[in-house]
């Protein structure tokens, strides 16, 4: 084979030289973006540890919590009368805090996230504070009844009376 | 092997002998050793493999000398008037070529200097006259007697052609300079020893190289020979009676009649150190070698600092993709911890999830009777009423009036700084004025 002459050596030169530039600006350009990818990924994921971690190490109330819930929440065994116990309780409540109740309508039984639910809607009618004392009565929570809607307003027949208007529901376990 | 004084660089001498050609080695620690080959293209080859046999040349490369036979070289003794090397070298050039049978521009030429005298001129009238001295002779320069050799390029490179298919030497002295170098210092000796197959006969001049003609292969007819060379080396200049004759061991025959005929001591040619301190022997290196020499001891280097740069390259590289592949190691792990941390992470969710779900049940802060407590407590006068309440599962309303407009926006900023309602944003519209300048105001809290 002929050796090349200079002129062909030095075009040889920079033809490799100038592959050899090209390749390595693309491999280090690919290098350097994997590198940076790399490196956000990890400061995500180092970062996304340490929150399930906190999540995990601030827990341990959610477990007594759960605990108490479970133990507590009222399992529905009757589904049937679970609307008039419920309506019984509110009277209850009503008689022993000098409210008066009307309008009454049972719910029925629903399913929801929360559980298994009984709703009551009634109409009461009191002074501003037996009213308070009602709703404190019903709404301990260990009893598990909650005011879904509450409308309180100034009687217009008898301003030192409240005219309400209640949608209460008692929250079974699911 | 033999010892001999430690030696700086591993070195490898390639030299001519009786019938056939030697390579001798020498090692840094100073250790030699000698081979023989029939001719120069195998002494080559024996060499090297002398060399890696000694593993010469293992840290550096191997300094080459070859010492090559008379019979390449063309031979003049020149007598010129004077003492500086450069002129002495234009002189030897231009007087030279007169004499050689190819073209000057192709041979290497060079010279070893024998003798140095000063040259006397004759006093001028003149000066002596004016100084009185008119006898004195002045002194007018130096003469120098040398023996100009050369050699053909061509034939130099067509005879070290194996060699030079390795590597170039690093020096390239004629071998009868070396067989000189064993003469006594002071004194004329001749010396009768074998190149090859060709009997060459010497003059040595103090240890140095003054006369030398081939005798042919028939040492025999040396005899007959004898009286015409001795008389051409008169006819040159060189002295032909001689105190001791050096004769090579493969013709110790020979030695009586040498002895009778030259009336001078016979003693044998101890085998001859190939290397002679620099400048005992002449240098005939041509010029292209030592260019083509130091063009491919540039290359050498320019390779060894690509191939450093390379590893280099190479190194940056590997650790950029062990940087990689840790760092890809790093993630993979942190992955698997969080893929083993998730189910607990799930179940913190779904309890926390129930909890705030049931949270209207099961929180005092939620639920109606502490809302409406809250809303009362923040109630800015005992002026202020409130007349509706709303209630659903995502926000409260609170309607009443206050007797001016400004307890009304009192009362928005009391409930959003309630930390017991801080679950809820409040928003409010500008209070409506009544007749009897009484604000009446409607707010929702949501969730």
């Amino acid at each position: 084979m002929n050796r090349l002459t200079s002129r062909e050596r030095l075009l040889v030169v920079l033809f490799g030289g100038t592959l050899f530039v090209l390749g390595n600006l693309m491999l280090f350009s690919s290098m350097t973006k994997r590198h940076a990818r790399l490196t956000g990924d990890l400061v995500a994921k180092r970062s996304e540890i340490q929150s399930l971690k906190r999540l995990l190490s601030g827990g341990e109330s959610g477990v007594e919590r759960d605990a108490w819930l479970t133990a507590n929440q009222p399992k529905l065994t009757n589904p049937g009368q679970a609307g008039v116990q419920l309506l019984e309780q509110i009277k209850e409540a009503a008689r022993a805090n000098e409210v008066l109740l009307d309008n009454q309508e049972l719910g029925s039984v629903e399913t929801k996230p929360v559980g298994r639910t009984v709703s009551v809607q009634v109409g009461a009618k009191g002074s501003w504070t037996n009213t308070l004392k009602f709703m404190q009565a019903l709404q301990q929570p260990d009893h598990f009844i909650v005011f879904e809607n509450a409308s309180l307003q100034v009687d217009p027949g008898n301003a030192s009376r409240m005219a309400c208007r209640f949608k209460i529901s008692k929250w079974y376990a699911p | 092997m033999q010892n001999r004084e430690a030696s700086a660089t591993p070195s490898l001498a390639l030299f001519p002998a009786a019938c056939c050609w030697k390579a001798e080695a020498v090692t840094a620690r100073g250790e030699s050793s000698t081979q023989e080959a029939p001719s120069f293209a195998e002494v080559v080859a024996t060499g090297f493999a002398l060399s890696a046999e000694l593993r010469l040349g293992a840290s550096r490369p191997v300094r080459v000398t070859v010492a090559v036979p008379a019979r390449l070289a063309v031979f003049e003794r020149l007598t010129l008037p004077s003492a500086n090397q450069e002129e002495l070298a234009d002189m030897v050039r231009l007087q030279f070529e007169k004499s050689l049978p190819y073209p000057v521009e192709e041979t290497t030429i060079g010279f070893q200097i024998l003798s140095q005298t000063a040259i006397e001129s004759a006093p001028s009238e003149v000066q002596g006259l004016d100084d009185g001295n008119a006898e004195t002779p002045k002194e007018a320069g130096v003469q120098t007697t040398l023996l100009a050799c050369g050699i053909h390029q061509a034939s130099l490179e067509t005879f070290c052609a194996p060699l030079l298919e390795r590597l170039f030497p690093e020096r390239l002295t004629l071998w009868a300079m070396h067989v000189a170098a064993q003469a006594p210092l002071g004194k004329t000796a001749c010396g009768l020893w074998r190149e090859e197959e060709d009997v060459v006969f010497g003059i040595f001049e103090s240890g140095r190289l003054g006369f030398l003609e081939i005798l042919g292969t028939e040492p025999e007819s040396l005899l007959s020979d004898l009286p015409r060379v001795l008389m051409s080396a008169d006819m040159a200049g060189t002295p032909s009676e001689f105190n001791e004759i050096l004769l090579d061991p493969t013709l110790s025959g020979l030695g009586e009649a040498l002895s009778s005929f030259l009336r001078a001591p016979v003693r044998e040619l101890a085998s001859p150190q190939n290397a002679l301190p620099p400048g005992e022997a002449v240098d005939l290196m041509p010029e292209t070698w030592r260019k083509e020499q130091s063009r491919k001891d540039k290359n050498r280097a320019l390779r060894r600092r690509i191939a450093a740069a390379g590893a280099i390259y190479v190194v940056v590289i590997l650790a950029l993709l062990g940087d990689l592949g840790f760092q890809t190691r790093q993630l993979n792990l942190l992955r698997k911890d969080a893929i083993s941390l998730q189910p607990k992470v799930d179940a913190v969710i779904d309890r926390e999830t129930r909890w705030k779900q049931l949270a209207p049940a099961v929180n005092p802060n939620r639920s109606a009777v502490e809302l409406l407590f809250q809303v009362w407590q923040s109630l800015p006068t005992p002026e202020t009423r409130i007349t509706r309440f709303d209630l659903d599962q995502n926000q409260f309303v609170v309607e009443g009036e206050t007797p001016n407009a400004q307890q009304a926006i009192e009362f928005v900023e009391k409930l959003r700084k309630k930390p017991e309602l801080s679950d809820f944003r409040f928003e409010s519209g500008q209070p409506a004025i009544l007749p009897n300048d009484h604000a009446q105001f409607r707010i929702y809290g949501k969730l």
